[in-house]
């Protein structure tokens, strides 16, 4: 094993908070010092080009961890799951103890290439087992015993701007439109900020408003209906006047990108190919967006696993690693850092439909040019439980802390609230 | 507590047509003026128990057209491997076939039904008692599902709290077929509490665990279901029951599902939790503190009705609550209302291929019917506009209008309007009366003062340069394709 990968054994040995601390404070300060710069505004904006891109991967439905990094040396693992285990034979080995499912051969190579980081049993405290509520709780980064109205990302954005808490009416430009784009059918809560900035698209060749006599008259007009007006200012009008104005705003540029930059890359066939593949696009054909948002669903493998999540974490691993040879070719790798995550994974023991009901902790990848790749987290214990389910040993927050510190350049605290300490998974 | 009271019209709090007009939207989807302005001639009781007449009908049985005969056992026994395959393959495809169909022909009875109401009621179940035909994947048991909300919407919550459990799509979907004994399947007990009856909060990870074991056993006749694609009922497997003791919610004893059903209409957080959402639906998107209150009277009116759902609507859509203003243009139309309330406001009927189509662009803006997002139905309100949906809302109005897509559009102006739905007359006249006249008729949310300028000014050019219909056909698709005409 190289020595540049913090393995489970070094981890279990020192606690992640110390090592953590460790890893990226340093280029959090060198790089918000230059990001600061920048928004001092005494020179010239950095071009989009040079901006850091992060793409989440969401996993809806709660996906199983324990069969997605597999603990195949361990005995109470093949006990809790006498019939989804995977055989210790098939697994791809990560070491001597943990392995990927055997359908992830695309994230194995990009492990054993040192870019794929493996975050174990991430989870929080007091865990929520309801679909709707963690996913709430991963998507606004707040405690489980609290509600938050503006998504992790949303504040994110709102630091991009200077912390304005929301431009006036009528000065949303394409690059604040921009900033977070969703290939989703819903708008993630993750966006969600004072603004309403981000847009959701899915196919963007009719993204775009279809005049039935595309006069220049009648498209004046349009831009005028659709503009947010003087006192409205609240309530569902003025939320739809923003959606309206971030649509037509942003719908140009989408469409002249779908028209060009074509990816000569080799994509699997699956919807989360598809997606991975037009983020590539439009990140090649230099769209202002720092966030890309994807999602992957039917996790919620309740009945009959086995016919379902060896199939999604295949596509999941091709897709992803389809991606990362493409941004490679492209020369764009070094500028995207690709994370997952799933509001929770599953019952450590199997039911009795070949399924595993909802539980808590589970799996995060992160991967990229950005990423120094390795194992990370403590493997989280098969028989201390709490209900059932496995404790945390990383909480998700450490994660996004990790991200904005390290990568987005931006200052976690103002974002997550407080302090959290990181992971040394960025690369300096 | 205060229950709701009844309106009583005054001078300053008039009934009349703005307020006949939303009770025709929120109770059914909407109509032409003429369907509003015989509901405002009767007066709002009156007018309220005309739209919202309850009457009994036994759940039909499903047409002929649905049904998909698999092909038979011995056949397929007989049969080689990848003749096999084949057959399996030709029955999957005409299933969903037939499914895509129901999902029309339901769209097609919203947009024509003389009970418009009990249509809204059965979208209002099907999206609380949520199901995808993705999984289900059985059109026979699919119209039965629909049929249990389309007959009996009105009935008591309870009663059809007890039918759902036994609905065979809900079993299938999920899970509960399978739970058995030995090692029961959460996935039903969970969902029961936190989306169907109870809300997040309102029960423990253990009562979760131990109603789990109270519905184990109730399954299917028919072993194999979902492999061969056939149809099922409800069957009670005794010896997959876990018949021992169990406390959920603070009650012991050998605890059936029954029991859970009883346990939980007993729970004061179910009326609450029921009068929020019927609220948010036909209501108000938002529930702000002064709305808490009437909330807190739906749930009285709830409980004082035994959970009867028609009389409590009928109560509601008949209260001074349900008319205040703050609750105009309160509500964002989901993209079902959208299309249907827009067809029966213009009097279109589509053709079989054309009701075929927007069930396929009802995707593209967030409700396909049958096929929800998840467990948890759609949660409506904003979340059913982003840009994309925004963009295609406003484009598929552009088809109904146009009577196709684009290409369409262009068609029909060298075509002088061949294949385009008849739009009903509006106020001839100069532009500004024309803008005035589609505005009236569309919106409730007025445009601003310059966009109706402009708007005007831009009808007098069309009348002008295209005569009347392109020009009345133009606005009013740009109409549409407004923040303001999503509202209701």
């Amino acid at each position: 094993m190289r020595d540049d990968v913090w393995t489970r054994r070094e981890f279990l040995g020192r606690g992640v908070a110390i090592a953590a601390v460790a890893g990226t404070v340093p280029t959090f300060l060198s790089r918000c010092a230059f990001a600061l710069d920048d928004r001092a505004g005494s020179e010239a904006p950095r071009d989009a080009k040079d901006q850091p891109i992060l793409v989440v991967v969401q996993l809806a439905g709660g996906n199983d961890g324990l069969n997605t990094v597999v603990p195949y040396a361990d005995d109470a693992y093949h006990r809790a799951r006498p019939t989804l285990a995977v055989a210790a034979k098939d697994v791809l080995r990560l070491d001597d103890h943990l392995g990927l499912h055997p359908t992830m051969t695309g994230l194995k190579s990009l492990y054993d290439e040192g870019s794929l980081a493996v975050v174990q049993a991430v989870g929080y405290p007091n865990p929520n087992r309801s679909h709707f509520r963690s996913m709430e709780i991963w998507e606004t980064a707040s405690d489980s015993d609290r509600q938050e109205h503006y998504g992790w990302i949303g504040r994110y954005f709102d630091c991009q701007c200077g912390g304005a808490p929301s431009p006036a009416p009528g000065v949303v430009d394409d690059t604040t439109a921009l900033m977070g784009l969703g290939l989703v059918r819903r708008q993630t809560l993750a966006f969600a900020n004072h603004s309403s900035a981000g847009v959701t698209l899915q196919r963007p060749e009719q993204y775009r408003w279809m005049a039935s006599d595309p006069s220049p008259a009648q498209s004046a007009l349009f831009a005028s209906l659709n503009q947010p007006q003087p006192g409205s200012g609240k309530g569902e009008i003025d939320f739809l006047q923003r959606t309206a104005l971030n649509a037509n705003v942003s719908s140009a540029r989408i469409a002249k990108l779908a028209a060009g930059h074509e990816s000569k890359a080799a994509y699997p066939d699956s919807r989360i190919a598809g997606d991975l593949r037009l983020v590539s696009q439009m990140i090649a054909g230099g769209l202002p967006t720092r966030v890309y948002y994807v999602s992957l669903g039917g996790f919620d493998t309740h009945a009959q696993q086995e016919n379902e999540q060896p199939k999604l974490l295949g596509e999941l691993s091709a897709a992803l690693a389809a991606f990362d040879g493409d941004l490679k070719a492209q020369g764009l790798r070094e500028r995207v850092l690709t994370m997952t995550f799933s509001e929770f994974g599953r019952r450590v023991a199997e039911n009795g439909s070949k399924g595993t009901d909802h539980g808590t902790a589970s799996v995060m990848f992160l991967t990229g040019g950005p990423i120094k790749g390795g194992l990370l987290g403590r493997t989280p214990s098969l028989t201390d439980l709490d209900h059932g389910d496995l404790k945390f040993n990383v909480d998700f927050r450490s994660v996004y802390a990790t991200v904005l510190a390290g990568w987005l350049c931006c200052d976690p605290v103002k974002v997550l609230g407080r302090e959290h300490p990181t992971l040394p998974i960025i690369k300096t | 507590m205060a229950s709701l009271a009844p309106f009583e019209p005054t001078a300053t709090a008039p009934w009349g047509l703005p307020q006949a007009r939303r009770l025709l939207e929120r109770a059914g989807f909407g109509g032409p003026p003429e369907a509003v302005a015989e509901l405002a001639a009767l007066g709002p009781a009156e007018a309220v128990g005309k739209l919202c007449a309850l009457r009994e009908r036994a759940p039909a049985a499903p047409p002929d057209w649905l049904t998909v005969t698999p092909p038979p056992r011995e056949e397929l026994k007989a049969a080689g491997e990848a003749e096999r395959r084949r057959l399996r393959k030709q029955a999957q495809g005409a299933e969903r076939k037939a499914v895509f169909q129901l999902k029309t022909w339901w769209l097609q009875q919203m947009v024509s039904s003389t009970t418009p109401f009990e249509e809204k009621l059965a979208l209002f179940w099907h999206g609380h008692f949520a199901v995808e035909s993705q999984k289900v994947k059985n059109a026979t048991t699919l119209f039965h599902y629909l049929e249990l909300f389309r007959s009996r919407g009105s009935e008591k919550f309870g009663d059809l709290v007890l039918a759902i459990s036994r609905d065979p799509a809900m079993l299938v979907y999920l899970d509960n077929h399978l739970n058995v004994r030995s090692h029961p399947n959460e996935n039903y007990a969970r969902e029961l509490f936190e989306l169907f009856t109870l809300g997040i909060g309102n029960y423990s990870e253990d009562d979760v665990k131990n109603s789990a074991r109270a519905f184990t056993g109730w399954s299917l006749a028919t072993a194999g279901w979902l492999k061969r694609g056939g149809e099922s009922e409800f069957q009670f497997r005794p010896l997959q029951h876990d018949a021992g003791p169990k406390t959920i919610l603070g009650e012991s004893g050998n605890l059936n599902g029954q029991d859970v059903v009883s346990i939980i209409l007993k729970q004061p957080s179910c009326s609450t939790f029921l009068a929020r959402k019927l609220w948010r639906f036909f209501v108000d998107d938002a529930v702000d503190e002064a709305d808490e209150a009437q909330v807190a009277a739906l749930a009285q009116t709830l409980v004082a009705n035994d959970f009867a759902i028609g009389p409590t609507l009928r109560t509601l859509f008949a209260s001074s609550a349900f008319f205040d203003p703050k609750h105009q243009a309160a509500h964002i139309k989901s993209p079902v209302e959208l299309v249907v309330g827009t067809l029966r406001q213009l009097g279109i009927t589509p053709t079989d291929a054309q009701a075929g189509f927007l069930t396929l662009a009802l995707n593209g803006l967030g409700q396909e019917l049958l096929d929800p997002p998840n467990v948890a139905g759609w949660p409506g309100g904003r979340e059913w506009v982003n840009t994309a949906t925004l963009l295609n809302r406003y484009n598929l109005c552009g088809y109904l209008v146009n009577g196709g897509g684009a290409a369409a559009a262009r068609r029909r102006q060298r075509r002088n309007n061949a294949g385009a739905p008849p739009l009903p007359a509006f106020a001839a006249g100069d532009g500004e009366s024309l803008a005035r006249a589609v505005c009236a008729r569309l919106l409730v949310a007025p445009l601003g003062d310059e966009q109706q300028a402009a708007l005007a000014r831009y009808a007098g050019d069309e009348l002008k340069s295209r005569g009347a219909e392109d020009a009345a056909r133009s606005v009013v698709h740009l109409v549409m394709s407004t923040p303001n005409y999503q509202l209701t």
